[in-house]
């Protein structure tokens, strides 16, 4: 009865372990065509002229979420031309973690002056800190470039990036219908 | 409206009728059908008698025998008439089969309405066993629809004084009261109207129906079955509605492929909404024309041929199924139940949680309130015990159960036959798991978001918020309640569903939510409209009848509906003009007799004439169902990326991969349409800007597809070209060595 009882756990035991170990092969196929694919991506915009346009999507370890407007285009209509996304008061995105390397994170924009009748502050939150703070220049130009500690992350695999503008008010409306400032790029590389 | 007797009181007098008549011989032989599926009735207790009673039934069945002139082989017909005439003969066979299962399930009479959908769902759920055999062909289809009409005949027959009797009574009522014949001649009106358009509206969606619809119910008339190992729609669906859809097109054409959903669906709708009473009370004529101007006056969300109305349709037939059976309380009276649910599932994979707790969740709620109220008169006991008394309503519950999902495992064979899984997403069979559904970094406040957002602005339905918190502040005090239930299931379906599909947005996820959304808010609309009417007539009839609602929940109910009708109608494309416009440009066709329609359907002969005949051929054309399926065995690689069979279709490794992996799995052909020649969906820019600009959904859909043109049009670099024209490619991948050959 012991026997039985001993043989019949290791024949549980052995079809767990190959179906774990079946599963983790599924995972590792899984993530590499995921890479492969953002790598496609990368190349498929350089391919097409569309290397403003990538500058301001979602890949890999960016991720936009909201209080970014749709991309658009300058001028209108082709993906090949300038790209931007309006924002308002804030928006928010994810950056994916790189292990335990030093990452760069490069944000650049314009604010319409026009509309503020200022230069607003332009922060930056990362998890919750701000690591980054200044206001526009005189040509309304904004961005930040900063160098990111792994130990920014926490525990989590991906982080909440907040960028504030200090002067805008009306958090209610959409981005694109404030047309008050935008982004033209955001990068997030390794520090060599 | 007229006080009706109690629907009990009627059932009785009914079966007392039916059997007190006795058999009568005819022609010397005594037909009665055997009293185990037919009851102790015999089918011609109801044969009409006298010269006038036969002349009439004579006509009658003429009538409903005409359309099976579209039976015989196809010869010259009139463009439009033979599909509309044909679609006639399939409702007339939902109402033979539905007659069939009301005999079998012990119901002495239904309504017209509820008894056609019992048939659609008895035709649905017989399918999945003949797909899962592949023998569903086009004579198999024809035979169904020849069968339904014979059951239908007998059916008129076998009725023929009870039905005489409700036809004169509802003449009179007609004629003598212009509150009712008012309503009656609109709701009509628009019910033909909307089939004349279904039927008229000749242009199908290239992003779905032409890719993978339509191909998908080719194969079906072609060879029997929908063995799609490459197809993402057809992994996402059990194929119900590929069954349904089959049904019209053997003898229609594939320019009216909206002809199921948008019309027939529609009808039947219109159907159940007027047979609906409760305790006696129909709902009045104004409040059934404003729940039916509520479904046609509103943006339209058929934008391809998958399941709306029809699931619409399935899950009001299965809520008022369910009311009838929960107030009979036997196994064989729910059998139409456990079809519809199972019917329901076969339509859209996404109503396959509602479906199931549609069905299940009353007898749940009655199980617990016959617990509750026994528990309350006897000594206390503990609350989640089974006691003896309790096993009756379990075994009817696990019974059901069964039934329903005896009912599905015909499509499950089927689904594992193509697709290695018969639960999709929970198996993933030959899905692509890089291509998930959901969002990449979900979060709580994201899901939250988005299940709010699609709430607020699920379309075309815009006044949930307002009618959903008064249909629940209604209080149900039927066996079951299975108004509640019916919310709860709905209400779990939506929310699994945006959980699920995340990556998607609010627009698009309605349109998987409008069937059982719409079902709800028409059952909600049918007791709130009875309720007030009973009340205002002062109706006698049993409170457990009844559903009870104050007045300002009635009030937000209309509210809602009147508020979707008058100020959400759709105004810059308003539904009405496109359907004239489109009635105009089908009558001004005139397609000569023996030629192809539309041209395309030449080009795509002359290339499938180029391969040999039998061999494998994968396809990544933009209207394969030009294509004889039956000609070469093919593979329809509609959405590249999600599902392939084997060790999956590598993407993003060169086009020699590609090939290998192509002939290790049998593929010796490909067909594809060059992305600078496609109509549409395989367009080169267009997929370029969505994979860089669009919802995360496509983002990552786009490169698979944009990989995959890239290898083929490398491979016929490398490989013999046996035919190309237009941008259309056949490739002999045997002959040649891929990317080195010379």
């Amino acid at each position: 009865m012991r026997h039985r009882l001993a043989a019949s756990s290791g024949a549980v035991l052995a079809v767990l372990v190959l179906s774990a170990c079946q599963r983790a092969e599924e995972q590792r196929k899984t993530e590499e065509e995921t890479a492969r694919r953002y790598d496609y991506v990368a190349k498929l915009a350089d391919r097409e002229g569309a290397k403003a346009a990538y500058k301001v999507m979602s890949r890999a370890d960016i991720r936009f979420e909201d209080g970014f407007s749709e991309m658009d285009f300058d001028p209108p209509g082709d993906v090949r031309n300038k790209a931007f996304r309006w924002i308002g008061r804030r928006a928010h995105f994810l950056l994916k973690r790189h292990g335990d390397k030093k990452m760069r994170l490069l944000v650049a924009g314009w604010a319409n002056l026009k509309v503020i009748d200022t230069r607003p502050i332009f922060s930056v939150r990362f998890n919750g800190s701000i690591v980054a703070s200044d206001p526009a220049t005189a040509e309304g130009a904004i961005g930040t470039d900063v160098v990111v500690e792994p130990s920014r992350f926490g525990g989590g695999e991906w982080a909440d990036v907040y960028l504030q503008l200090s002067s805008v008010g009306y958090d209610w409306a959409n981005p694109p219908a404030l047309k008050v400032a935008l982004v033209t790029e955001v990068s997030w590389t390794e520090v060599p | 409206m007229r006080r009706a007797r109690p629907s009990s009181e009627r059932c009785a007098a009914g079966r007392a009728t039916l059997n007190e008549a006795p058999a009568r011989p005819v022609f010397g032989v005594d037909i009665t059908l055997p009293t185990r599926i037919l009851g102790p009735v015999s089918v011609l207790s109801q044969w009409p008698r006298g010269w006038r009673a036969r002349t009439a039934a004579g006509l009658v069945v003429g009538l409903l025998l005409a359309p099976l002139v579209y039976a015989l082989p196809p010869f010259t017909r009139p463009f439009l008439w033979e599909p509309g005439v044909w679609g006639i003969a399939v409702l007339v066979a939902y109402c033979g089969f539905g007659w069939a299962v009301s005999k079998a399930a012990g119901w002495a009479r239904v309504d017209v309405g509820l008894q056609a959908a019992w048939g659609a769902a008895l035709i649905v759920v017989l399918g999945g066993p003949l797909l899962a055999v592949g023998v569903l062909v086009r004579p198999v289809l024809v035979a169904i629809v020849v069968i339904g009409n014979v059951l239908a005949v007998l059916a008129v027959l076998a009725q023929w004084r009870s039905q005489a009797h409700r036809a004169a009574a509802l003449r009179k009522l007609v004629t003598s009261d212009f509150r009712i014949a008012a309503p009656l001649a609109a709701i009509v009106a628009m019910g033909v109207l909307q089939y004349v358009a279904a039927l008229c509206d000749l242009h199908a969606n290239p992003y779905d129906d032409d890719i993978a619809y339509l191909p998908l119910a080719k194969r079906l008339l072609d060879v029997g079955n929908i063995d799609e190992p490459f197809s993402f729609r057809r992994l996402s669906s059990y194929g119900g509605q590929t069954v349904l859809i089959g049904l019209d097109l053997v003898r229609g054409g594939f320019a009216n492929v909206h002809l199921f959903d948008r019309g027939q669906s529609f009808l039947l709708l219109l159907g159940l909404l007027a047979g609906y009473r409760r305790g006696g009370l129909r709902p009045a004529g104004l409040a059934l024309l404003m729940s039916v101007l509520y479904l046609v006056n509103q943006e339209d969300m058929h934008i391809n041929t998958a399941s709306y109305f029809s699931g619409a349709a399935f899950f009001f037939a299965l809520y008022r199924t369910q009311i009838m059976a929960l107030e009979r309380g036997t196994l064989r009276s729910a059998i139409p139940s456990a079809l519809l649910a199972a019917g329901a599932c076969t339509l859209r994979q996404n109503y396959v949680p509602v479906a199931a707790l549609g069905l299940v969740l009353p007898y749940v709620f009655a199980w617990w309130d016959d617990r509750n109220a026994g528990a309350s008169s006897a000594q206390p006991r503990k609350r989640f015990a089974i006691m003896p008394g309790d096993r009756a309503a379990l075994f009817q519950l696990i019974s059901l159960s069964a039934i329903f999902v005896a009912c599905l495992i015909g499509y499950w064979a089927a689904a594992y036959r193509s697709n290695r899984t018969f639960l999709f997403p929970i198996i993933l069979g030959t899905f692509n798991p890089a291509m998930q559904l959901k969002a990449t970094v979900p979060s709580v406040v994201s899901e939250l978001k988005m299940q709010v957002s699609v709430f607020m602005e699920t379309e075309p339905l815009r006044t949930l918020i307002v009618i959903v918190p008064a249909a629940l502040s209604f209080r149900d005090r039927r066996r079951g309640r299975p108004l509640l239930a019916f919310i709860c299931a709905a209400a779990f379906g939506f929310v699994f569903l945006v959980h699920s599909f995340s990556q998607s947005d609010p627009g698009n996820i309605s349109r998987y939510l409008f069937g059982f959304s719409a079902a709800t808010v028409m059952a909600v609309f049918a007791e709130s409209a009875s309720s007030a009417h009973g009340r205002s007539h002062g109706s006698a009839s049993p409170r457990r009848f009844m559903v009870h609602g104050s007045r300002l929940s009635h009030f937000l109910v209309w509210t809602g509906l009147a508020i979707q009708v008058i100020w959400l109608r759709p105004v810059e494309t308003p539904k009405h003009l496109a359907i004239f416009k489109n009635i105009a440009e089908a009558v001004s066709y005139d397609i000569p007799a023996g030629t192809s329609w539309p041209v395309e359907a030449d080009l795509y002969r002359r290339m499938q004439d180029a391969a040999p005949a039998g061999a494998k051929l994968a396809v990544l054309l933009d209207e394969p169902y030009h294509l004889d399926f039956s000609r070469q065995r093919i593979g329809n690689m509609d959405m590249p990326g999600y599902s392939s069979p084997g060790p999956r279709l590598p993407y993003f490794q060169g086009e020699d991969a590609v090939r290998s992996y192509l002939l290790a799995e049998g593929y010796t052909h490909v067909a594809f349409v060059r992305d600078t020649f496609s109509r549409y969906h395989y367009r080169h820019n267009y997929w370029v800007e969505r994979t860089l600009v669009d919802i995360e959904l496509w983002r990552i859909f786009g490169p698979y597809l944009l990989d995959l043109m890239d290898n083929l049009a490398l491979l016929a670099q490398h490989h013999p070209i046996l035919f190309e024209e237009r941008g259309i490619v056949l490739l002999d991948l045997a002959k040649g060595t891929g990317n080195h050959a010379p």
